[in-house]
């Protein structure tokens, strides 16, 4: 083996312009092969690092009022946050309000996205500079969304500023919905500029979570939307959903009520009730409705009809608690019939969902656990026609699933909070379908490439083997077996291909630290997204490199196979009557 | 003992749509320690018996023997086995890998066998190059060497793996009379310290008396056979 090592490299230098071309040939190829991985690995990481992280998060839970996604709280369920950031994995949970917003500045207006970010969490020096990295400041800093010295601290990208026309200091409008449907209009104070690192990072608005939670009418116990930061988040997202998916289960809701009728009011349990047409159907099954059961409408137990001495047709009306404000919540609902609640739910009142969940979304505070236990024992009879405190879609699989989960949310399919959880796979399928779309372009280019310079590797080794087929004859004859002549072929075509590749590879990383260190314009650059900070990022790993040189030596190696065994089969008399 | 056994030898080639016919059923036998020369015209089938007895083409019909083996009916692996241990050659045109120094040339097949250690590999091919008279030129490569040093490297490659035979091959057709002559001359001085085995083929009848034996080859057949 040394011997022949030995020799393949003497034979190497023997025609040392014939394997200067085929080097080069073969280290531009490699060359190519390592810059375009690593670019591709380092948009891969540019899109789960950072995008990912900033416009979806590894893994979210989204939480909407009464139905409605973009009304981002759960009430009273602040809990929750918790209980999921103690699953495993799981480094980070930030609570996130993104509300699509219209930006109206002295000169122009403009669409943005309005979001909430919490100044209390704790960030490791290393996630303080990422941060920092991200959004470099052109003026102020972060810490001045918690100023208290004017009104509404935000800050926002530079380019964004300009377009509205305003700086630093000025008085920017906002158009948007609250958390409950409102349309609000209030002014926020610019504090402070950054420069987007990429066009993503050109829509957002920042203000502190604490202020934007006011802004959208959330209590400090609501909790909005979750962006998770994961461990390994490739292997842990998906895992991940399943697991929160698991522990956000809802109950049956449950609201302890006054219903007032005649001067007499009497408090009990009240449960919410579906309308929706399927539900309706079932319903007239399972409860004597003498109207139907369609708007504010209520069925009260026999015994509460009697006692207010309310009959179907009767409006009663309903007080579910005290507002943020502190005035009673007051609905006006029809009495669509009375029922006999089974054992256990004995003065259950139920109440059309919609009007339900209204009222429980209005209140200050929800009951907790009060009044849960009379619920579950009318669902029995009932069954899944009770409204739960929540609905959990089922896990979406793809960007089709979520679109079809939010077209029925936008067509009010469920009057309870609705929560979603999803990872990046579903919420950025597009994004990350351009990574592998990227990786394959990539691929494809760089084997029509190889296929070239392989078409070079055989011409140029048939080339050799007749030239040296006198010479093979006189190998044969001092006693080299067939197999060692074809080694010797393999070993000269390898080693050749393995110092092209080692040069190419050298080469990709003078190339890259050179490219990494030109600066692109953001602005009205289309390729803005594979940017960072104005640079391109290259990602080389050494596992990938040593395994595309060795690609690089393999496919060399089984090009050179034919002409190899070629060579091998040649009968040794023939070889040496061989005249060139 | 016979070093060679060569019993109705035929050797035919397909050229086109007829059949030459190389040999022609020769029968001969070659005593260990021979220096035989093999003359005639050219195309008279010198090379085919030669090559066929150094183990590099394979006879048509008949049976040849080199030392104790029947080589007929070995396999290729088993014919180059042979060929490494125990048959040199010696080639017209020298054939010298020409990227391998003189030294390198002649531990060539010594590495090939595999069974020596690199000083002693080094050491033994020193020493049949101080036999040839060329130590002096061990780093040199052929291109370096005149006609006459090529084909004495050659001479000692061929005999650095101790062979029983060494079969040489118009050994002085490229070399001027004078430097063939000195080569001949080296064959027979090897010939008589090593006892070893020399057949070779010349169509020039200065050089015959250099041999100690002599057969003539004519049509592919052995002349007063």
């Amino acid at each position: 083996m040394k011997t022949l090592l030995f020799f393949a490299y003497r034979n190497i230098l023997r025609q040392k312009r014939r394997a200067v071309l085929l080097g080069t040939a073969m280290a531009l190829g490699t060359c190519f092969l390592v810059l375009a991985s690593s670019f591709v690995a380092g948009i891969s990481q540019t899109l789960f690092d950072r995008v990912m992280t900033y416009v979806a998060g590894h893994t979210s839970v989204l939480v909407g009022d009464r139905g409605y996604l973009y009304r981002t709280a759960l009430r009273g369920r602040a809990d929750l946050k918790e209980r999921i950031e103690k699953l495993p994995n799981v480094k980070r949970v930030s609570e996130t309000i993104g509300i699509v917003c219209r930006l109206v500045g002295p000169q122009k207006g403009d669409n943005g996205i309005f979001i909430g970010i919490d100044l209390t969490q704790k960030l490791s020096p290393a996630e303080l500079q990422e941060t920092q990295d991200n959004f470099p400041m052109v003026t102020g800093s972060f810490l001045d969304l918690k100023r208290t010295d004017v009104d509404n601290p935000a800050i926002l990208a530079k380019p964004k500023a300009d377009y509205l026309g305003v700086k630093a200091g000025d008085q920017l409008a906002v158009r948007y919905q609250d958390s409950r449907g409102r349309r609000q209009v209030t002014h926020l104070t610019v504090v402070g500029l950054f420069r987007p690192t990429n066009s993503f990072m050109e829509a957002p608005l920042f203000v502190s979570m604490d202020r934007a939670k006011i802004l959208m009418d959330m209590d400090s116990l609501d909790l909005p939307y979750l962006y998770l930061t994961l461990k390994n988040p490739k292997v842990n997202a998906v895992p991940t959903a399943d697991a929160i998916q698991k522990l956000l289960k809802p109950r049956l809701a449950a609201l302890p009520i006054s219903v007032v009728f005649g001067g007499k009011s009497q408090a009990v349990i009240c449960a919410g009730l579906k309308s929706d047409s399927v539900s309706r159907v079932r319903l007239g099954k399972v409860l004597p409705l003498a109207k139907e059961w369609k708007g504010n409408v209520v069925d009260l137990p026999n015994s509460l009809a009697t006692t207010l001495g309310a009959k179907p047709g009767d409006t009663v009306s309903v007080v579910s608690g005290r507002s943020k404000a502190g005035d009673s919540i007051v609905d006006r609902a029809v009495v669509a019939g009375t029922w006999n609640p089974p054992a256990g739910a004995e003065g259950l009142v139920l109440w059309e969902e919609d009007a339900f969940q209204g009222a429980r979304s209005f209140r200050s505070r929800l009951p907790g656990d009060t009044g849960a236990a009379l619920v579950q024992a009318a669902s029995g009879v009932l069954d899944s026609l009770l409204s739960p405190e929540w609905t959990l879609l089922p896990r979406a699989k793809s960007t089709d699933e979520v679109r079809d989960q939010m077209r029925l949310i936008g067509a009010r399919e469920w009057k309870s909070p609705v929560v979603a959880v999803r990872t990046m796979y579903e919420t950025g399928e597009q994004i990350l379908k351009l990574a592998d779309a990227l990786s394959l372009i990539t691929l494809v280019a760089v084997l029509i490439l190889f296929v070239v310079v392989l078409t070079g590797v055989v011409n140029t080794l048939r080339m050799t083997v007749r030239e040296r087929t006198r010479e093979i004859g006189t190998l044969r004859s001092l006693g080299m077996q067939a197999s060692q002549v074809r080694q010797l072929f393999l070993m000269e075509t390898g080693m050749l291909a393995l110092f092209a590749s080692l040069t190419g590879t050298v080469l990709a990383g003078l190339l890259m630290f050179g490219l990494s260190r030109l600066t692109f314009p953001l602005e009205g650059n289309p390729l803005s997204i594979l940017l960072v900070r104005g640079h391109l990022v290259f990602v080389p790993g050494m596992m990938s490199t040593l395994g595309e040189i060795l690609l690089v030596v393999g496919m060399a190696v089984i090009a050179a196979w034919g002409p190899s065994s070629q060579a091998s089969q040649l009968s040794p008399a023939n070889a040496l009557r061989h005249h060139e | 003992m016979n070093i060679v056994e060569i019993r109705n030898l035929t050797k035919n080639y397909p050229l086109g749509n007829t059949t030459v016919h190389a040999l022609r059923g020769i029968d001969m036998d070659i005593p260990q320690g021979s220096l035989m020369s093999v003359v005639g015209p050219s195309g008279s089938g010198k090379t085919t018996l030669l090559n066929i007895v150094g183990c590099v083409d394979t006879a048509t019909t008949g049976s040849v023997k080199v030392g104790d083996r029947e080589v007929t009916t070995l396999s290729d692996r088993e014919l180059t086995r042979l060929r490494l241990r125990k048959i040199g050659f010696i080639f017209q045109t020298f054939n010298l890998v020409p990227v391998l120094s003189a030294l390198e040339n002649v531990e060539f097949p010594l590495l090939l066998q595999g069974e020596l250690s690199a000083a002693k590999v080094r050491e033994k091919s020193r020493q049949l190059l101080l036999a040839v008279g060329l130590l002096d030129h061990e780093r040199h490569k052929p291109a370096e060497l005149s006609g006459g040093q090529r084909q004495r490297v050659a001479i000692a490659r061929a005999l650095v793996t101790d062979p029983d035979l060494v079969l040489a091959d118009e050994p002085t057709a490229n070399l001027d009379s004078e430097t063939g002559e000195s080569i001949l001359r080296l064959m027979q001085t090897m010939n008589a310290e090593r006892g070893t085995t020399f057949i070779f083929s010349t169509h020039d009848p200065q050089v015959l008396r250099y041999a100690k034996s002599v057969v003539h080859i004519h049509d592919g057949r052995l002349e007063g056979a």
